[in-house]
């Protein structure tokens, strides 16, 4: 027992022992090189100018601004397109889903041809047909724009829809539309606490008045001005434009995500126990009904630590967008940045803690999402008002 | 035969309109596909243009394959030398003869057999592509194209397998340095985009070296991309280790078996029985992975399309381009899936040695 216990820890010992020696030799090899090139060390150059431009900013940016700021500009961008991909992934990948788990052949059928398709090909091939392809070949050129009337203008050059200009009245209806939505999402779990309780009371029309309160005020304070997009000869002088690169990252890396989330979701649902379904239905629900209330809640338990890992996926896969000139972390960053400085350390330690802190806030969101539908159950157990039967 | 055709209608019946909504459903799917499918033909195949000197050929509403038949050789070897490109065939060829012997029943200790790849590959792959003693040199450079895509992901998957097992048994072993420095290493990788790791090859790895030692690009590459696939490899393993029941264990205990003996005899075995499918699916994705060389400068399969269409002669042929990459991507990963699922019915077939618990 002694003599395990001695080889144990001198084997651990020589491990840290060689991978000391292994990072001292690298340390001592990067400081040679770093001062026979002159470049010197530290984070200082974040306060320098930055002094290239940016296609796409979230928040204000010049050319004088910092190396700071472009990495606040390229960490927001990357957040943008991996918040609106997270939400298309999901609802494809919903719907395609519940589509292969359909009766009709037709529909199942479309779904893996769906499935089978786009999975098998790159992601980076996604992004650089949708951007090279679909783009930059088959949209129509500026002067010949697709329009929807006044409202959607699609060409080259992206995807110009209104843009909505605050007004004085635009702050309380922030502030209203985000009570609202706790609001309307309290009801919610009130109800539920209710159906565990056995009370059973209709809490919508409370719901449905909140969102008629919302579109009331809406119509009469105006709080956001909606111009059209106006054509002048060389731009719109007017409107929001979505650039093709966001838009192409998004849809590529939705639809390729998607694809994984659909077997996610057909799987789990499919893990449901066939005992569950035949109950609801002796139970008298419709298939919605079924779908809503019985098998999805549960399906969600199974679903929830796949479906986490390929967020995390999409998160990571946002960085494509560097080859299609999106202006994400890396692209901004460990790009641009670290051309302009020649930090290479420096900046690809900061990038890859960034990336490593999204990943880890994510999984812990989605832990605590899991631990509180788990929960339900022993919930439900626990309570002593619940009638047993 | 008319029994056929009645059961034949009522399947249809059956499977595509058996409520009203059902069949408004399949009547607009079928019509939005035959619409799809009509379009795609006459793109495609009808109108499409197979041979010509460049794309003064193109027509409007057809594909110009004949940029491909052009390229083709590019798309396959990259920019090697013509007359060289012998030398990458006989590269696979001995590659793709090196499995044989994972046929053959006389040969026990198939581990070997791995080893002996690991040691070979690089050896063929440096002697025949990059060419010396005897042979004409070629730069590393010029490797691309499919060869390029195929060499790095047979190297890093080749590699990532010993690494990741490794990590695997690290992370659950008791001895807290090792299990403490498996866990950093796979949430470090895992946690972070393969670019930044190619970055990370291509950029940094080069101050951490004396100035006269350097190491070709490629080399950096494989290295790094081990290191990520070694980190996801390690979690389909360890999945495959909690899968095997505690008795595996304490059976092969009590019949004397050493920690390696045990996991090389009787658990390793066993997992990589249960992860058959899962490291079918690891592969695809490693493969899939590659494409992201082309972000640092290297001229993969998908990296070739950019440059190809920026040939005077055919400029503007991108969409053809990315259809033909992403056909061949599309091939190799479905030929793998299908592959992976044939073992994993094989081996679940397998008859079970003492019967099941």
């Amino acid at each position: 027992m002694n003599r395990t216990k001695t080889r144990s820890i001198t084997i651990q010992t020589a491990i840290i022992i060689v991978l000391i020696a292994i990072f001292t030799f690298f340390g001592y090899n990067y400081i040679r090189n770093i001062t026979s090139r002159n470049i010197g060390i530290g984070f200082g150059f974040m306060r320098e100018t930055a002094g290239f431009s940016i296609s796409q900013t979230l928040i204000s940016y010049t050319e004088s601004d910092t190396f700071g700021r472009t990495f606040v500009i390229g960490l927001l961008n990357t957040l943008v397109a991996s918040i609106i991909g997270i939400v298309l992934a999901t609802l494809l990948g919903f719907l395609i889903g519940l589509m292969r788990l359909s009766k009709n052949k037709l529909i199942h059928n479309v779904a893996v041809f769906y499935v089978e398709t786009l999975r098998n090909i790159p992601p980076l091939l996604h992004v650089l047909f949708w951007y090279q392809v679909v783009f930059l070949n088959v949209l129509p050129p500026f002067k010949e724009s697709f329009k929807l009337g006044d409202w959607l203008y699609i060409n080259v050059r992206g995807i110009t829809i209104p843009s909505f200009i605050p007004q004085t009245s635009a702050t309380s209806f922030r502030i209203l539309f985000f009570v609202s939505i706790v609001a309307i999402f309290y009801i919610g779990y009130v109800k539920k606490k209710m159906v565990l309780r056995g009370v059973h009371k209709k809490l919508w029309p409370l719901q449905l008045a909140i969102i008629l309160a919302l579109v009331l005020f809406t119509a009469i304070a105006k709080p956001f001005q909606i111009v059209l997009p106006e054509i002048t000869k060389f731009k719109f002088s007017s409107g929001t434009t979505i650039r093709p690169e966001l838009f192409s990252v998004v849809v590529a890396l939705g639809t390729y995500t998607s694809t994984y989330i659909s077997e996610a979701v057909r799987s789990s649902i499919i893990a449901v126990p066939k005992g569950q379904l035949e109950a609801a239905k002796s139970l008298g629900f419709n298939r919605y009904r079924r779908l809503q209330l019985i098998i999805i809640p549960q399906a969600m338990r199974t679903m929830i630590p796949p479906v986490t890992n390929q967020y995390l996926n999409l998160i990571k896969n946002t960085s494509l967008g560097m080859a299609v000139a999106y202006p994400d972390l890396t692209s901004v960053f460990a790009g641009t940045t670290l051309n302009q400085t020649g930090r290479a350390l420096e900046v690809m330690s900061l990038v890859m803690l960034t990336y490593l802190s999204i990943s880890l806030v994510t999984s812990l969101l989605m832990n605590w999402y899991n631990r509180s539908i788990i929960n339900k159950k022993g919930e439900l157990l626990e309570k002593e008002e619940v009638p047993l039967e | 035969m008319n029994d056929k055709i009645k059961n034949l209608l009522k399947a249809i019946k059956r499977d595509y309109f058996n409520s009203p909504f059902n069949i408004v459903l399949s009547l607009v799917i079928l019509y939005l596909a035959a619409r799809l499918g009509i379009w795609l033909i006459q793109w495609a195949f009808i109108n499409a243009v197979w041979s010509g000197e460049n794309r003064e050929v193109a027509v409007k509403n057809g594909s110009t394959w004949a940029f491909i038949r052009a390229k083709l050789r590019f798309f396959i070897f990259g920019f090697y030398p013509k007359e060289q490109i012998w030398r990458i065939i006989i590269t696979f060829l001995i590659m793709a003869l090196s499995f044989i012997p994972y046929f053959m029943k006389k040969i026990r200790h198939k581990v070997l057999v791995f080893a002996s790849h690991m040691l070979i590959w690089p050896i063929v792959i440096i002697f025949f592509l990059s060419g010396g003693a005897g042979l004409e040199k070629v730069s590393t450079n010029d490797w691309g194209g499919l060869t390029l895509t195929l060499i790095l992901s047979a190297l890093g998957l080749l590699y990532s397998f010993p690494i990741g097992i490794a990590l695997a048994l690290g992370r659950r072993s008791p001895k807290p340095v090792i299990r403490g420095l498996s866990v950093a290493y796979i949430e470090f990788f895992r946690g972070i985009p393969l670019i930044t790791i190619l970055f990370m090859a291509s950029v940094v790895v080069p101050f951490f070296l004396p100035p006269q030692i350097s190491i070709d690009k490629i080399i950096r590459v494989v290295i790094g991309m081990t290191c990520f696939q070694s980190a996801y490899l390690a979690e389909v393993i360890r999945g495959g280790l909690q899968s095997i029941s505690k008795g595996q264990y304490e059976a092969s205990d009590s019949l004397g078996f050493g920690f390696s003996l045990q996991q090389y005899l009787i658990i390793l075995p066993q997992v990589l029985k249960v992860t058959v499918a899962n490291i079918g699916g690891i592969s695809i994705s490693f493969l899939k992975d590659t494409t992201l060389v082309l972000i640092i400068g290297m001229f993969d399969l998908l990296g070739m399309v950019s440059p190809l269409a920026s040939d005077s002669n055919w400029l503007g042929m991108e969409p053809e381009g990315y259809l033909f990459a992403g056909l061949i991507y599309w091939i190799i990963c479905f030929t793998i899936s299908r592959i992976t699922n044939r073992i994993e019915e094989k081996v679940h077939t397998l008859p079970e040695v003492g019967g099941t618990t």
